[in-house]
Order: structure tokens, then sequence, then C-alpha cells
């Protein structure tokens, strides 16, 4: 069984690297002349110059059932092709592809290829901070001409209240916690909610204030 | 009809597909290729990228009874190809293929295949052949 990555650039390079140290054989293919001379240099794998997409090259391989394919090429249509050739002409099995636009994720499915969706991850990433943004934004513009401002803190390992409850943080006059940012969720705080190490709070306070707020809670 | 690919064979079989009276729409991503188009032309035009849905959805493919496939990357023709058929459900795809290699990987899917360089060579065979039986005939 020997794995044949194609396409893509330090991705394939790190996978490799994993996969030769658990003692598989690993197989590069792209198209890039420069690329495949640094790692025919640098890895321990067949490196084949080449074209992924055309039958010519992925013969060269000889590709067989068991082997597992890994698609890293920029356009799905481009992986969807050679997902199909690898299985219509050597019966691959496990396919494996980067999907860049999720939308196509029903035609891989279809083939009984695994998908990487890898725009959807990064906007699950994005997608509390994209709205802690727009929560800050709009109170700003809420707050700004109303003799209140934002203020954001973070909440490290080493912060005092880290565990504690809003009710126990002894706030000073006119600051109000509107929420907190913790990983992937936004909180609206009660009394009760317990502060955790990691945490992002957005504070209001009077215009002025500001300062005092960061110390309070840098102490 | 959808015809994907304003190229040279894309322009002419909606050029003509249209003026024999069906109902064409040509897909292509670069507004300039329809500018090529005849001024009596009168199917639609849709710009965009046909590996998208939204654009096939736009050219109203899931009422389409044919899709004609023209671009010459065979792996975009291959994609759209299927999702015609998949996704869309459109009963006849045609697509050309422009590296002969490719043509057993477009029928297995149930494609109809176009190729250039294969008619070409069976063209000059049969013309060929033609002009050896009629040497054969003569010297009977």
């Amino acid at each position: 069984m020997k794995i044949v990555i194609i396409g893509g650039e330090r991705v394939p390079y790190f996978l490799a690297k994993k996969l030769i140290a658990e003692g598989y054989n690993v197989y590069f293919v792209n198209k890039d002349e420069a690329l495949c001379n640094e790692y025919s240099r640098t890895l321990n794998a067949v490196i084949v110059n080449g074209d992924g997409s055309s039958k010519k090259t992925l013969d060269e391989i000889e590709i067989g059932p068991d082997d597992i394919i890994v698609l890293l090429t920029e356009r799905d249509r481009k992986n969807f092709f050679i997902a199909r050739l690898v299985q219509e002409y050597y019966g691959v099995r496990h396919v494996v592809t980067l999907l860049n636009n999720s939308e196509n994720e029903d035609i891989f499915t279809r083939f009984g290829i695994r998908t990487l969706k890898v725009t959807d991850l990064i906007m699950s990433n994005i997608e509390p901070l994209l709205f802690e943004n727009q929560v800050v934004s709009e109170l700003e513009s809420e707050t700004s001409n109303r003799g209140a401002t934002v203020v954001r803190v973070s909440i490290d390992w080493g912060s005092k209240y880290a565990r504690l409850p809003i009710s126990r943080l002894e706030l000073p006059e006119d600051v109000l916690i509107a929420g907190i940012v913790r990983k992937d969720q936004y909180i609206i705080p009660k009394g009760d909610t317990v502060l955790e190490p990691g945490d992002d709070l957005i504070v209001i306070c009077k215009i002025g204030r500001e300062m005092e707020v960061l110390s309070h809670f840098s102490e | 009809m959808v015809v994907v690919g304003c190229g040279k064979i894309g322009l002419e079989l909606a050029t003509r597909l249209s003026s024999i009276g069906f109902n064409v729409t040509l897909i292509d991503k670069n507004p300039e290729s329809f500018e090529k188009l005849p001024e009596d032309y009168g199917g639609f035009t849709v710009i965009g990228d046909a590996t998208e849905r939204e654009i096939l959805e736009r050219a109203k493919a899931g009422k389409a009874d044919l899709l004609i496939v023209t671009t010459e990357d065979d792996a975009t023709n291959y994609f759209v190809s299927v999702v015609g058929a998949k996704i869309f459900g459109i009963p006849n795809i045609i697509s050309l293929v422009n590296n002969r290699e490719n043509i057993p990987l477009f029928e297995r899917t149930g494609i109809k295949v176009i190729s250039p360089v294969s008619l070409a060579i069976e063209s000059f065979e049969h013309s060929i052949l033609e002009g050896v039986e009629q040497v054969a005939g003569g010297i009977k």
C-alpha cells in the first residue's frame, strides 16, 4: 500500500514527512519542477514531476486498489477529475480531496470521495471573531455619542478573576460586562456566569474610564 | 439546450442550433467571447463559470433537455457534465473531449463524447478507404 499525494505546495511536504516517519511509502506528484527538485532532496519519497490529471503520469506510479490517493490541487474540478480517473482505471477505493467550494460536496460524496472542507473549516474558526467584531462595532456606534465606550479585556491564565463568577468581580461604578467570547461561543453573562482563562470580555464603561477598567482586570 | 463554452465550437454550435429554432443558452466566463456571436443570434447568454451551481441555475439548467460542454479543458468538461447529469438531472449530455486518452472516463460515466482528433482520424480513414475501393473497382 502506498500513499500518493497529488498537487499542493507546503502541505504535502509536512504530510509526507509525517507519513514517512510512520513507515509509509509516499509518492508525490506535482507539475512544479522547482518544487519537485527541492522535495527530491529533502523528502524520502518518490517524486514524480508531471501532470496528475494525465493518465500517462498516473500509469508511471502503478497505482493499485489498496493505495490511498490524497488530492491537494487548488481546483475542485481537477481534484474531481483525478479522483474519478484513479477510481475507474485502477479501482482505487480511498480518495481524500481538498474541497475548496463547499457546494460541490454532494458530487464528491456521490462518488465516494472523501472531502476536506477547508473553506468551512476556516469559516467556523473566524465566525465567532466576526460576530464579536460585529457586536463591538454595533455597541460602539450605539454608545459613543451617549458618553459610553466599549473596551475589550482578555482573561489570561494568571488572572485572579479566572474561575470567579461575575457577581464577585467587584466591578467599578458604571461598568458592565456585555458579553463573553469563549472559543466559538458568545455568552450573554449573568451574575453566576463563571469566567474562564482565555475568555475575552466585551465591557461597556463611561468614556474616560477605559484605563481604570483595564487596570482593574490586570491587577 | 445549454451550451457551455463560447470558443470556436461552442459559438458556432449555439448559433446554428438557435437559428434552427432551438431555445439555446450559451455560458462563458469571458464576456468578450460573446462579441463574436452574429447579430441575429436569438439565444440567451450567461456570463460566468459553469462549474459554479449559481451559473448553471441562471442558465436554467434544471429545465434543459440537453447539455453541450465545449471548453478546452477536459477536467472542466467532465465536472460540468457530471454536475449537469447528477445534480440538475439533465437527461442528455454531450461533451467535447480534447485529449483522446480521457474518452473512456467520460463514456463510463454515461457522457456522450465528441473527440475532434478521433473524428478527424475516422474521416481520414473513411475517405482513404473509399479511395482504395474506387481504385480497386477501377482495376476490376
